[in-house]
């Protein structure tokens, strides 16, 4: 076999790139799998510069032309990374992002970032795309189901934050061939006032064109709770099961010179790990692609997928009302001191011999109940979550249709037309035998029923133009395009209270209300891009985009978003070529502004219509602003990548540093004027950082292949100037209690508190409103590493931060109800008033629990090691089997950190939808669960 | 070829007509803008509606806050403000910005449908104009007895107390072009009265104050709420739910917030009484003491009348007020009258002589003021006792003492 020949043809064809596992091969000839084994890495450039991507370039261009970098992720990477959400998928595959899931609960937010925060306003989530088509990526609580009060439709707001459900946690995932990532910057300028946050773009399989072959698979395993950071002994006890969790996989695809066809379809159920499947989830996912050349000129390609998914939650802690995390970690259920005057504590109860409610339980501390107390309480668990429901059902459809024309040598134009439509119920739902059996029927007298819906449609439309042209010493390739896409964003809400037990709808309910929101904006532009290359070595990349969105103010008309930038191939120097340990040096540098819209409608001045006494009131509402424009983001960036000794080594390395002008912040008006506030364009934010990322075959022979690779992240982030803004709340509680917020002169969405302090006089000093910390990690990355033998393959991955901090309101609470917190020394409290014996720690507790906010705020430096798995492959086990595969996995297995509350759980609390979340307030939150499964998958 | 090329401009013609299907939709907009509501229907009686809503909102707020400032109210457990109490003010403090910013609400909105949604909406009758008058005359009212100096509109001219006060009187002569009812007469005589009283003209103070008890003996004019829908009376929830204490003299009087499942109970703006202690006010002023007798036993005569304790209860009863017979005793009794018949109607600390600073926001962006606009006004008989406004001091007696820097009235 010509190896020359087979490394040509693997690089020309190839997308593997920055981290490979490996035992990857396509499976589908013996003595091509083996020469490809041997060739291992020698073939595979890490930094396959001939790899073309697409985001952030209009069109497809080369690796070694861009002047950013580009992160691509392919099939056989994904291969063996846990496949329920994309943002858990990316969570140790991008070297440069930071992903943390908000909880363990189906469909959780998560917090998504590269490169720190951008806005001190809107949410940091990237841009997704899926085959050129904008679709929903909303990653907080929707308008109409973000009630801060927890609201649990009893008094104020609708259900609280447990509503929060993801959109991005549905997202089709079967049949990907590749994703790419850009983070904010010169790379997403091409896509206007959208992109400042990254952009995250999904490639599904088209079909191949070779013979028919399909691949069944299956995962089944067993969920455990993560009960590392319980407080007390018995909790997992009593609120957890063990649940079973199975995956059926199934894939085909077919092809011929003329087209081809792909198509990925998986079931999935979870148990869940609450008592009485209260996280129950299943999903179906399909996808269909397909691909067919009409003529030499025209090629026609379509993507459609679908996801349906329905989930249960379990009661959150904030959602107010019992709840099993919050009511045993903090000791909620029973008290040990009987006064009262504690409103918003809920204990268990009953109702007495003369009719009053009492509390069932006689102490805070769940560890030292009595047998048939404990018995007692679990069937209590149990109904608490039994008899209440709250589901969430989800209705998917994509679907992307592009036609690619190439008339003549160099020149390709394509358009590309599609949508994304979500569709939401979610039922909220609390029975009179709930509220009987946990005793709420004292504070709560009605049963009720709360449906949301949201109802999403995303369209996408894009056509682009670009042209190549070729000689010895220059090569160009010119792009042009027009881009427009819509968002219509639809939800409403009825509540139904007073409701029989069993009842499905709320059309029995006694009374009824209702509430609907709506947006609707769309965003379209023109971009250009020149890219001249010359002796192959020396690039030059030149862009500009023009852009109008909707939500632009009354006087804000078109904007330009220019960039440029330089790539700089060292490595192909004549004096380099002749160093054999260095195979790749390239060199790149950028500058470029990308921009993020302004909230639909944010701009106008409207009027406010309620009812007052039985008839319509109206007053002002928003103040509007007529110069409200896009929040632009001008970064730079310098750095380089490269591969040595025979491309077992890679290492990239680069700075930048972005400048987030005209950030929108929410500026108060003079009372004079008799409206609060109005959004404006008048802030300044600045990130900066470095990025590493370094790959390194250990061992690399015939049979063996050990790949070890990581990144390091920093991020320096800093509000420059608020435009006048006093400081304002992004998330968290009260001002008294705990809060994160924006002040000019400090990192967006610091932790604000009281401290308490010990002096040397044995006094205590209390001040109020101190800056505790952190959310946003200063040092973040992955880990990965993957070892194989033959056909025996073993994986781990993790990922890591570090400089964040974390606040527990549980550990806060078991302050509040007079648990001994380990970290809070009894000098303190007894310089407080408690007497040496510790007889009134209670008292003393109740009466300064938010007094010492700063010893509930703790590091959250944590690494998390997401996965680790064996897989066994069998090649041509059998007749028409083409290869069989066995593995085990075991995802969430173990974290390292000091924190004694789960550093990644932590309640996202947005002020609104879509708006900025950093995290930091862990509130009875589940951790995810940890998962052991066994695969197997057959193919033919 | 030629009848190809007519076909294919056909074509071409026809599928440009299908741009109009594929262009963007008009951006479909669920709010209402204000420059389209003007002329929408009913739009005024909407507005008034309106005002009357945030009116409630303002005057409770009034009351809960200046409340604690004065003796009449302490903050136990309730998440209102935690430093009035103490009267740790500061121009920076969200509780100046809230009051300020309901100031300026009720003047905006009162301009807005007095000018813009009046001169579009037909159906606008003077019953609309007069409540948005008086709503008004009202809001430079709170500003006068309350700040120290506050804008005339959004953004304009900086006023001091008494030119606020001029500016009430001038508004409520427009309000008088567009009264009816007796009612309406009445209320335009007793807020004038209220202004006179502010600015020290006893004499007119007085000619407004008979007038108003002649035109109608029994005004009562009050700021309404709508609990389910968002408008409640806080105050009410405070003091009935003992979230607030109340000064223990007081006691009787908290009958006026009583608990109940929605806080609707209305708050009085404008009452007969004030009339009667008004005039009872300038006569100890001007030593007639006996006259000074009549109007309080007038006073306490109309509150039997009323015989609506949520509205007025009074403790002092015929007998003290027969007991008094010094222009001192009586002062002191004036004040302790007012104390109760305002009780939870946010007039105690004005008559404590407090005057709040404009809020840090507006103070800045105005821009050259003097320095005095920023800082709360303290008489010096309280500094020495900010942390004791409660029961521990016998306030209308300190009132009493230092009459010469307080009382309106010479």
């Amino acid at each position: 076999m010509n190896k020359s020949v087979l490394s040509i043809a693997v690089l020309l064809g190839s997308f593997y790139s920055l981290s490979t596992p490996l035992g990857a091969s396509n499976g589908n000839d013996a003595e091509t799998a083996d020469a490809l084994a041997v060739l291992g890495d020698h073939a595979k450039d890490v930094y396959d510069l001939e790899e073309v991507v697409v985001t952030g370039q209009g069109a497809e261009i080369k690796k070694r032309r861009l002047s950013s970098n580009v992160q691509t992720l392919n099939s056989k990477q994904l291969e063996n990374l846990p496949t329920t959400r994309i943002d858990q998928l990316l969570q140790t595959a991008l070297p440069n992002m930071k992903v943390n899931l908000s909880s363990g609960q189906p469909g959780a937010t998560s917090l998504m970032w590269a490169r720190g925060l951008s806005s001190a306003f809107s949410n940091s989530t990237p841009v997704i795309y899926v085959d050129g088509v904008r679709v929903d990526n909303n990653n907080t609580a929707s308008s109409l189901t973000n009630d801060l009060n927890g609201g649990n439709h009893t008094g104020s707001g609708f259900a609280g934050q447990t509503s929060a459900s993801s959109s991005i946690a549905d997202i089709p995932l079967e049949n990907i061939e590749r994703i790419e990532f850009v983070p904010g910057g010169a790379a997403t300028t091409l896509y206007g006032s959208d992109a400042a946050n990254g952009v995250i773009q999904i490639f599904t399989k088209k079909g191949n064109t070779e013979s028919f072959r399909a691949t069944i698979g299956t995962e089944v395993g067993s969920e455990i709770a993560t009960s590392d950071y319980y407080y007390f002994n018995r909790t997992k006890d009593l609120i957890h099961q063990t649940g079973l969790f199975q995956k059926y996989r199934l894939s085909m695809e077919s092809g011929s010179e003329r087209g081809g066809w792909s198509l990925g379809a998986s079931m999935s159920h979870s148990d869940g790990t609450i008592v009485a499947n209260a996280q129950e989830q299943k999903k179906y996912d399909l996808r269909l692609g397909t691909h067919y050349n009409i003529n030499q000129q025209l090629e026609y390609q379509s993507s459609w997928g679908a996801a349906f998914q329905n989930q249960r939650y379990a009661r959150n802690g904030n959602e107010g009302l019992y709840s099993g995390l919050w009511s045993i970690e903090c000791g909620d259920f029973g008290y040990a001191d009987n006064t009262s005057g504690l409103k918003t504590l809920y204990p268990l109860r009953e109702k007495d011999a003369n009719g009053q409610w009492q509390k069932i339980f006689n102490t805070s501390n769940v560890d030292e109940l009595h047998s048939t107390d404990l018995a007692r309480l679990k069937q209590l668990c149990y109904d608490g979550e039994d008899l209440a429901s709250h589901t969430d059902e989800i209705r998917r459809f994509q679907t992307s249709q592009s036609l690619t024309y190439k008339p003549f040598a160099g020149f390709i134009a394509k358009a590309t037309l599609g949508l994304d439509y979500r569709h939401n119920l979610n039922k909220y739902s609390i029975t009179n035998a709930w509220l009987d059996a946990t005793g709420e029927r004292a504070y709560l007298a009605l049963s009720s029923m709360r449906n949301f819906e949201r109802n999403y449609l995303g369209l996408t439309f894009d056509v682009s133009a670009s042209y190549n042209y070729t000689n010895e010493w220059l090569s160009s390739v010119t792009t042009t395009g027009y881009q427009f896409f819509s968002t219509d964003d639809h939800q409403s809400s009825t509540l139904g209270k007073d409701i029989r037990d069993g009842q499905q709808t709320i059309s029995g309910a006694a009374t009824k209300s209702a509430d609907e929101w709506m947006s609707y904006l769309n965003n379209y532009g023109w971009f250009m891009q020149e890219n001249l290359g010359f002796l192959n070595r020396y690039y030059l990349d030149l862009g500009i985009r023009g852009d109008y969105n909707s939500a632009f103010g009354d006087n804000v008309g078109w904007q330009w978003y220019p960039k440029v930038g330089v790539s700089y191939l060292l490595s192909e120097e004549s004096f380099a070529r002749s160093l054999n340990w260095l195979n790749q040096f390239r060199l790149f540098a950028n500058y470029g502004v990308a921009g993020l819209y302004p909230p639909a409608f944010a701009y106008q001045r409207t009027v406010d219509l309620t009812s007052f006494q039985n008839s319509q009131a109206a007053t002002f509402d928003q103040y509007g602003n007529d110069n409200l424009g896009p929040e632009k983001k001008h970064s730079f960036e310098v750095g380089f990548s490269s591969s040595w000794i025979d491309n077992r080594l890679s290492l990239g390395v680069n700075y930048y540093y972005a400048l987030t002008r005209d950030a929108l912040f929410n500026v108060p008006l003079p009372p004079s004027v008799g409206e609060g506030s109005s959004l404006q364009n008048a802030g300044k934010i600045e990130n900066k950082g470095i990025e590493l990322s370094l790959g390194v075959h250990i061992v690399q022979t015939r049979d063996w292949d050990v790949f070890l690779q990581g990144s390091l992240n920093t991020n320096r982030n800093k509000v420059l100037s608020s435009g006048g803004a006093t400081t304002f709340a992004i998330g968290g509680f009260g001002s008294s209690t705990i809060q994160s917020v924006v002040t000019e002169g400090e990192s967006v969405g610091y932790l604000r508190g009281s401290r308490a302090t010990l002096k040397d006089d044995g006094s205590v000093q209390i001040d109020k409103l101190q800056n505790l910390g952190n959310t946003l990690p200063d040092c973040y990355g992955t880990l990965a590493l993957n070892v194989r033998w033959k056909q025996l393959n073993l994986f781990a991955n993790g990922d890591y931060q570090m400089g964040a901090n974390v606040h527990s309101y549980d550990a806060q609470f078991r302050f509040r109800n007079g648990l001994k917190i380990a970290n809070v020394p009894d000098e303190l409290l007894m310089a407080l008033g408690m007497n040496a014996d510790g007889s009134n720690r209670w008292l003393i507790q109740k009466n300064n629990w938010t007094n010492l906010t700063n010893y509930f705020v703790y590091h959250s430096d944590f690494l998390k090691i997401r996965q680790v798995g064996i897989d066994y492959t069998f090649r041509k086990p059998f007749k028409f089997v083409q290869q069989v595969k066995l593995g085990f996995t075991v995802n969430n297995p173990f974290t390292i950190t000091d924190c004694p509350c789960d550093p990644e759980a932590t309640v996202s609390s947005t002020q609104t939808q879509g708006a900025v979340a950093t995290g930091g307030f862990n509130y009875a939150t589940y951790s995810a669960p940890r998962q052991y499964l066994g695969s197997i998958s057959v193919s033919f | 070829m030629k009848k190809y090329s007519l076909l294919y401009i056909m074509l071409c013609g026809w599928l440009f007509g299908s741009c109009d299907l594929l262009s963007p939709d008009d951006v479909l907009n669920p709010n209402v803008v204000e420059s389209d509501f003007a002329h929408s229907t009913d739009a005024m009686k909407t507005w008034v509606n309106g005002t009357n809503a945030s009116f409630g909102t303002c005057i409770s707020r009034f009351a809960e806050l200046t409340g604690l400032l004065s003796d009449d109210l302490y903050n136990n457990s309730s998440r209102s403000s935690k430093t009035f109490d103490v009267l740790d003010i500061h121009y920076s403090d969200s509780e100046i910005s809230s009051l300020t910013t309901h100031i300026g609400k009720m003047i905006e909105m009162a301009d807005f449908g007095l000018e813009t949604v009046a001169a579009a909406d037909a159906s606008t009758t003077d019953a609309m104009r007069f409540n948005l008058y008086y709503v008004k005359a009202i809001a430079y009212l709170l500003a006068s007895e309350n700040f120290v100096a506050l804008p005339k509109e959004a953004q304009g001219k900086v006023l001091t107390s008494s030119e606020l006060a001029a500016e009430a009187l001038s508004v409520l002569e427009e309000a008088a072009a567009v009264a009816s009812s007796s009612r309406d007469k009445a209320l335009v005589a007793l807020l004038k009265a209220r202004a006179y009283r502010l600015l020290g003209d006893a004499a007119q103070a007085q000619t407004q104050a008979q007038t108003a008890i002649l035109t109608d003996s029994l005004l009562l004019v009050q700021a309404e709420f709508d609990d389910i829908n968002g408008f409640s009376n806080s105050v009410q929830e405070y003091v009935s739910e003992q979230l607030f204490s109340v000064l223990p003299r007081l006691a009787a009087q908290a009958v006026k917030c009583p608990q109940s499942g929605l806080y609707n109970q209305p708050i009085a703006v404008a009452k007969i009484e004030e009339a009667h202690l008004i005039l009872a006010e300038i006569c100890v002023a001007g030593n007639d003491l006996s006259a000074a007798k009549g109007h309080l036993a007038d006073l306490l005569s109309t509150v039997q009348t009323r015989a609506d304790s949520t509205v007025s209860t009074l403790s002092v009863s015929a007998t003290d007020i027969a007991a008094a017979n010094t222009q001192d005793e009586l002062y002191e009794l004036v004040y302790l009258l007012r104390q109760e018949t305002f009780f939870a109607e946010g007039r105690r600390s004005a008559d404590m002589g407090i005057r709040l600073p404009m809020s840090e926001v507006e103070f800045v962006t105005q821009g050259n003021l003097p320095e005095s606009y920023a800082k709360t006004l303290i008489p010096a008989y309280l500094d020495s006792i900010r942390t004791a406004i409660d029961a521990r001091s016998d306030m209308n007696r300190l009132m009493t003492a230092a009459k010469f820097n307080l009382f309106p009235f010479e």
